[in-house]
């Protein structure tokens, strides 16, 4: 059983998706097939262990695919050839498909002092965390140290060197609006679920017109969640990482958080990004 | 970033058993779903959370028994007996997993390509 834990550690290590199921229960069922047998199905058809029987075996592969797809535990009921078991039957083997998935990922541009708390929420709510800054006074270990990953390197660098996935929730707190600029045009058109950008609604302004100007388009700001985090009246850097982190559940579940974010671009904006386009609304909340 | 599978990963490298307690069905208002673990290891240490205290004593008990006796185990655990009140109705199926370090018949980790 070592090998199977150490082969599920180091899939999840790797960011890869895969399937465990488990022999749960077994009812009038006199094969192989025990309790707590495993079969650890892999995204790439790797498989490991056995459910004790070739015909579970073949049954749950042809599964894994939904199962991964649906994202949560399922439980179903099969009978010892395979196929599922009809309610209320006396016979049956229970499997519990349990999906394996990368935890998401907080990624977090600018190491200064809204970083700090955003890394330990982030770390609380189960995200695997990484920390970017260009200063390497600022971007280490002690001042994040529950952080997976403390990258010091250039922002215009972040997503040649950072993947940002559809799992990968970004959050922009450097200290000026270049490095946000600098990360926003190269990030605007990633498949990341979420971008918040920190800033007064003037600064919001001034790097929304900025990217504009350099051909970012409106439908691409329109990502993006800045001012950032839900309304709180949010004071304290705690406090904001609270509202961030607080939006970002909210984005993630689909929920109905109040943000703070611009809702349309203020007119000044709409003639930078062309008189001829029609006015475009911000994120639909 | 640990997971679960670090924890029996570390746990059966020391040559120690582990057991995996996890909602494998939920019916009424209950406070964990369906895939919640608790660990449990041969000290009675835990690790994790399958949801109120009362619930998971019932389990951890089990879960001690289960670890005595070397074979995984279904718990049934009645939210509705729960002396705490009735802040919580309904029932837990917890499948209480035996991990060991020793490979079984049934845990094979035979390898196949599907």
């Amino acid at each position: 059983m070592l090998t199977l834990a150490k082969q599920v550690a180091a899939a999840l290590k790797r960011r890869e998706s895969a399937v465990m199921v488990t022999v749960v229960n077994a009812r009038g069922v006199d094969s192989g097939v025990k309790l707590g047998a495993k079969l650890l199905i892999s995204a790439d058809g790797l498989n490991h262990g056995s459910l004790g029987s070739e015909d579970l075996d073949r049954a749950a592969c042809e599964q894994a695919a939904d199962a991964i797809e649906e994202g949560e535990p399922r439980l179903k009921q099969y009978l010892p050839d395979g196929t599922l078991a009809p309610r209320r039957s006396r016979t049956y083997v229970q499997l519990l498909f349990e999906p394996l998935l990368p935890p998401d990922r907080l990624l977090v541009i600018g190491a200064g002092h809204i970083a700090v708390p955003l890394h330990e929420i982030g770390t609380i709510l189960g995200f695997e965390v990484i920390v970017v800054d260009d200063r390497a006074d600022f971007a280490t270990r002690e001042r994040f140290p529950h952080a997976d990953e403390v990258l010091c390197i250039p922002f215009g660098t972040v997503p040649a060197q950072v993947a940002i996935d559809r799992t990968t929730y970004l959050v922009l707190v450097t200290r000026a609006h270049e490095h946000d600029e600098a990360v926003l045009k190269r990030v605007a058109d990633s498949p990341a679920p979420y971008i918040g950008m920190i800033g007064s609604k003037r600064r919001v302004i001034t790097v929304y017109r900025r990217l504009l100007e350099e051909g970012v388009t409106p439908e691409q700001l329109a990502r993006v969640y800045a001012p950032v985090g839900l309304a709180i009246n949010a004071r304290t850097p705690q406090e904001i990482a609270v509202a961030v982190m607080a939006e970002i559940v909210s984005v993630k579940r689909q929920g109905k958080g109040n943000h703070s974010a611009l809702r349309e671009l203020p007119r000044s904006l709409q003639t930078v990004a062309g008189a001829a386009r029609p006015p475009v609304s911000l994120p639909e909340f | 970033m640990r997971t679960v599978y670090d924890d029996v990963v570390e746990r059966l490298e020391q040559e120690e058993c582990l057991a995996v307690a996890t909602v494998i069905q939920a019916r009424g208002s209950t406070p964990q779903k369906v895939g919640a673990k608790l660990l449990v290891h041969e000290d009675g240490r835990t690790q994790g959370t399958i949801g109120g205290g009362c619930v998971e004593a019932e389990v951890w008990k089990e879960a001690t028994a289960a670890l005595r006796a070397g074979a995984s185990r279904i718990v049934e655990v009645d939210l509705n007996d729960d002396v705490m009140g009735d802040v919580c109705g309904g029932t837990l199926t917890v499948f209480i997993d035996i991990w060991q370090p020793e490979a079984t018949p049934a845990h094979d980790p035979n390898e196949n390509r599907s």
